[in-house]
């Protein structure tokens, strides 16, 4: 994202005094997709709708708390948008334990996406079962670094809790999933 | 990415399915647009909403709302103005002249905390930034967990971390099962919690507040809510 005054910052857009709804159209418009699909995978299409609205929502009543992780707003509305999760974990399981389908994805077009794909193709039945199964704080973690991207500084200061507990709900979610997968791969066809 | 996290094939898998897009999102996008629309859109926000004519290529551009700039947008914030004093009025009459109900109550206080704010954190403690949609105004409201006290007869020590609101009326703060001051309400479709004295605190959002710590024992009062550790809130 440009820092030219055609194209301005989402601090900038955050922080407009003139026209704070028509700037913060702007982020909407920039984060909306991004937000939707995070929240989808997790809770369903339907609940991510309802709770993307709330996540824009609170952000723009809150705009004037935003500070800048980075250039871009998303770690604090994929920040928000967590904490709004936590008020529908049933959701989540349930579309989880649903999701034995492979979700549709992009056709690969490089051999590492190839690779991707294979592994997704394969396992995500069992992914998802596994997912599931992890601790709320385990799954909002591991979800908020592959989902999301984040580092697990920006993790740490949006969940509220040090780097290090967030290194180690990771690395819990991710050895039992690989723990699953593992078993999941013995087991005879 | 972390340095001491490879992706391995099954978070490479899930990495994968996350660029993906998903069905019906341009709709839900448009939808959700609209409804962020509404929510913002009282007679204030709506008149904040961005221009069709101005916003070409996005979202937002088939949006029936009236123009934001220049007159139009400080003619209607003025209307507004006078037309939540005007309901804040009413609600205070009401009050006095009869048992007052929980939307009497909250929109007194409302019309009194409306524009100031105090926030403070990532997504801190908040008190009102905008005024009420008509939305809510008109919503129904849910009681939290309360104990007898009025907000500020009790305890100062220092309570803070997420506030979380469940669709049964239970709150959270860090954790801790939250017991507020009596009057609180839950509003918005529990996206807030609303003190008699006009303090709004959202859910998601880290708060800090004062009150005292205790344990399940102590609350006097059955309840469905669950947490053997509890928080009272003045």
């Amino acid at each position: 994202m440009g820092t030219s005054a055609l194209t301005p910052t989402d601090a900038e857009l955050l922080g407009a005094r003139i026209d704070p709804q028509v700037a913060f159209a702007q982020v909407f418009d920039r984060h909306f997709l991004t937000l939707y699909r995070f929240l989808a995978r997790r809770v369903g299409p339907t609940d991510a709708e309802d709770i993307a609205v709330e996540v824009f929502t609170i952000a723009f009543r809150q705009r004037g708390d935003y500070v800048a992780l980075g250039t871009s707003a998303l770690p604090w509305l994929y920040g928000i948008a967590n904490n709004l999760v936590s008020r529908h974990r049933r959701s989540e399981q349930r579309y989880l334990n649903a999701l034995r389908r492979v979700p549709e994805a992009p056709s690969p077009a490089t051999e590492e996406e190839i690779v991707a794909r294979t592994d997704a193709d394969r396992l995500w039945p069992v992914v998802a079962a596994a997912l599931a199964r992890l601790s709320d704080d385990e799954r909002d973690a591991l979800l908020l670094f592959v989902w999301a991207d984040l580092r697990y500084a920006d993790i740490a200061q949006l969940v509220g809790v040090p780097v290090g507990t967030v290194r180690s709900r990771i690395n819990r979610a991710r050895h039992r999933l690989k723990t699953e997968i593992t078993t999941w791969n013995q087991i005879p066809s | 990415m972390e340095p001491d996290t490879e992706l391995t094939p099954e978070l490479r898998g899930l990495r994968y399915f996350a660029q993906a897009p998903i069905e019906g999102e341009i709709e839900a996008q448009v939808r959700s647009r609209e409804a962020f629309h509404r929510r913002m859109g009282g007679p204030v926000g709506s008149a904040s909403m961005p221009a069709a004519d101005e916003r070409d290529g996005s979202p937002w551009a088939n949006e029936s709302a009236p123009v934001d700039n220049g007159r139009r947008g400080r003619l209607a914030l003025a209307l507004a103005l006078v037309f939540l004093i005007a309901i804040a009025g009413a609600a205070v009459v009401s009050r006095t002249t009869s048992s007052s109900t929980e939307f009497a109550s909250d929109a007194s206080t409302t019309s009194g905390s409306a524009y100031s704010s105090s926030t403070t954190g990532a997504q801190g403690e908040s008190t009102s930034v905008a005024p009420p949609t008509t939305e809510e105004t008109e919503a129904s409201y849910l009681e939290p967990e309360v104990h007898p006290w009025p907000a500020g007869a009790g305890e100062e020590a220092l309570i803070g971390g997420l506030l979380t609101i469940e669709p049964d009326g239970c709150t959270t703060i860090g954790g801790d099962r939250a017991v507020w001051p009596a009057g609180t309400v839950i509003e918005g479709d529990e996206a807030q919690v609303r003190l008699a004295d006009g303090r709004t605190y959202v859910a998601g959002a880290q708060v800090q507040l004062s009150g005292g710590f205790h344990t399940a024992a102590e609350t006097s009062s059955p309840t469905k809510c669950e947490g053997e550790k509890v928080v009272f809130v003045f």
